[in-house]
């Protein structure tokens, strides 16, 4: 993201500024402007489950979160990311509750 | 004399005038009739879509692929199925049952991630929202673009238009008689114009207007039925730490016009649906909640014995509320009592996708 503070300061960093890779108009910014998942906004409140009835506590993702959070997600660690890395992921696991074996999104082999 | 009719006479005028006025204020309430036909439900999952029959609740036909389906929604006259995988979109043709089609859209240079979609009402385009990076051969970069709403001509297979948005949407839905506009949910509720690209806020839940808090909805999966009342909800909730309050976001697809609806209590839920007769929300996470659809009001809860889901559907008569497929299953409840009917057993894991068709 560009700031108006942030300024290049070398001939490299001036060269990198004009690059592709900042690749983006002046006016988009990436963190507004960067898909959340399944909320329109990211908001920690959401896991820290304030309902005062079962289920209490904070949300964890449970095996049933697993396939459905594989796309853009609140829980990247726990889930494969099956939009650039595991794209297949499904392929070793199609039910996790019962393929979980399976699974090596973790470490490829 | 004369005083005494010209005060009759104006006497009638008025009388007409209000008349009038409440004739135009009591616009007649548009039934909704349910569709006479038999029910099928699409639900896909990892590397397949079963069909389920409404009438005995069992899987009467799986069609197979090779992906994982993060959204799907029928085409408005419910002769077409379309699901989305995060770089493609496959094409069901739901009289023969059969995948017919799939959209590619990605490539090795450019991968497009399908964020969300809508079939245009008269079956003959897809708006995509789609989120392009692309990157050079050889080169460790990449470009990544602002999010496009694209579209898509489904006939020649071409992007007919695309248009840059301005931050992050994911539901698309198009606005019955008015093809030059649709609506699009993401940090607030918008119109968008298709003839324009302008973007117009109907409703706000991240850009709250004064003394409001900011909201954040949950616009998991599009519970659309073709023939449906065309009303869309979704949870939302608005507070910090532990005074949070929830409610629906309601959308009107045949106005165009969204409104909230304050839940009486604190409900997180990720999918929800408003029951044929308009009279109930049906909302599931880790329960299954039936709202007064008027007031707000907690009419039934069951916690749900296979635990989390993230797509609900009813039948087309409102009698039963089908509740799934996060796991390897689909739960069908009495919509009346909220008590369990059936559990049927999918062979993998679904997402947020599981929508009714009556044909």
């Amino acid at each position: 993201m560009k700031t108006k503070k942030l300024r290049p300061v070398n001939k490299r960093a001036k060269m990198l500024e004009a690059r592709e890779v900042f690749g983006m108009a002046e006016n988009i910014d990436v963190m507004t402007g960067m898909p959340v998942g399944c909320t329109t906004i990211f908001d920690t409140g959401w896991e820290t489950n304030p309902r005062p009835t079962s289920p209490t506590s904070n949300c964890v993702p449970s095996a049933r979160d697993f396939a459905s959070c594989s796309g853009p997600c609140w829980w990247p660690a726990q889930t494969p990311d099956g939009i650039t890395n595991f794209p297949g992921f499904q392929n070793q696991c199609r039910a996790v509750e019962r393929d979980w074996k399976n699974l090596n999104f973790i470490i490829k082999r | 004399m004369r005083r005494t009719t010209l005060a009759l006479m104006m006497v009638c005028v008025l009388l007409v005038a209000v008349t009038s006025c409440e004739q135009k204020e009591k616009e007649p309430e548009v039934t909704i009739s349910p569709p006479a036909g038999k029910d099928y439900f699409y639900v896909p999952i990892n590397n397949a879509l079963h069909i389920i029959d409404g009438a005995t609740d069992t899987i009467v036909k799986t069609i197979p692929y090779n992906d994982y389906i993060i959204g799907g929604t029928f085409s408005p006259d419910g002769r077409r199925y379309y699901a989305n995988a995060l770089h493609s979109i496959y094409v069901f043709d739901t009289t023969k049952q059969e995948l017919v089609d799939t959209y590619r859209f990605s490539t090795e240079l450019s991968k497009v991630l399908v964020g969300g979609f809508g079939v245009s009402e008269d079956n003959r385009s897809l708006y995509i929202i789609s989120f392009i990076v692309k990157k050079k051969q050889n080169v460790p970069r990449l470009n990544v673009l602002p999010p496009q709403l694209v579209v898509f001509d489904i006939e020649s297979k071409k992007i007919a238009k695309s248009f840059e948005i301005p931050y992050y949407f994911k539901p698309v839905f198009p606005i019955k008689n008015d093809p030059d506009h649709l609506i699009l949910v993401g940090y607030d509720v918008c119109k968008f114009s298709l003839k324009t690209g302008k973007i117009e806020v109907i409703e706000t839940l991240f850009n709250p207007k004064k003394g409001e808090k900011v909201r954040n909805c949950l616009p998991g999966m599009d519970a659309i039925s073709p023939g449906d009342h065309g009303i869309v909800v979704y949870s939302y909730y608005e507070g910090e730490g532990i005074n949070v309050s929830s409610g629906f976001l309601m959308i009107d697809r045949n106005k165009g016009q969204a409104r909230l609806l304050p839940s009486k209590d604190l409900w997180l839920s990720e999918t929800t649906i408003l029951s044929p007769d308009k009279k109930y929300v049906y909302a599931v996470m880790d329960e299954l909640i039936k709202i007064d659809a008027e007031t707000g009001k907690t009419v039934n809860f069951v916690q749900l014995e296979n635990g989390t889901c993230k797509g609900v559907a009813t039948s087309s008569d409102g009698k039963k509320v089908y509740v799934g497929p996060s796991g390897p299953d689909i739960s069908v409840y009495e919509s009346e009592t909220l008590k369990l009917i059936k559990v049927i057993p999918l062979e993998g894991d679904g997402g947020y996708a599981m929508h009714r068709v009556t044909l």
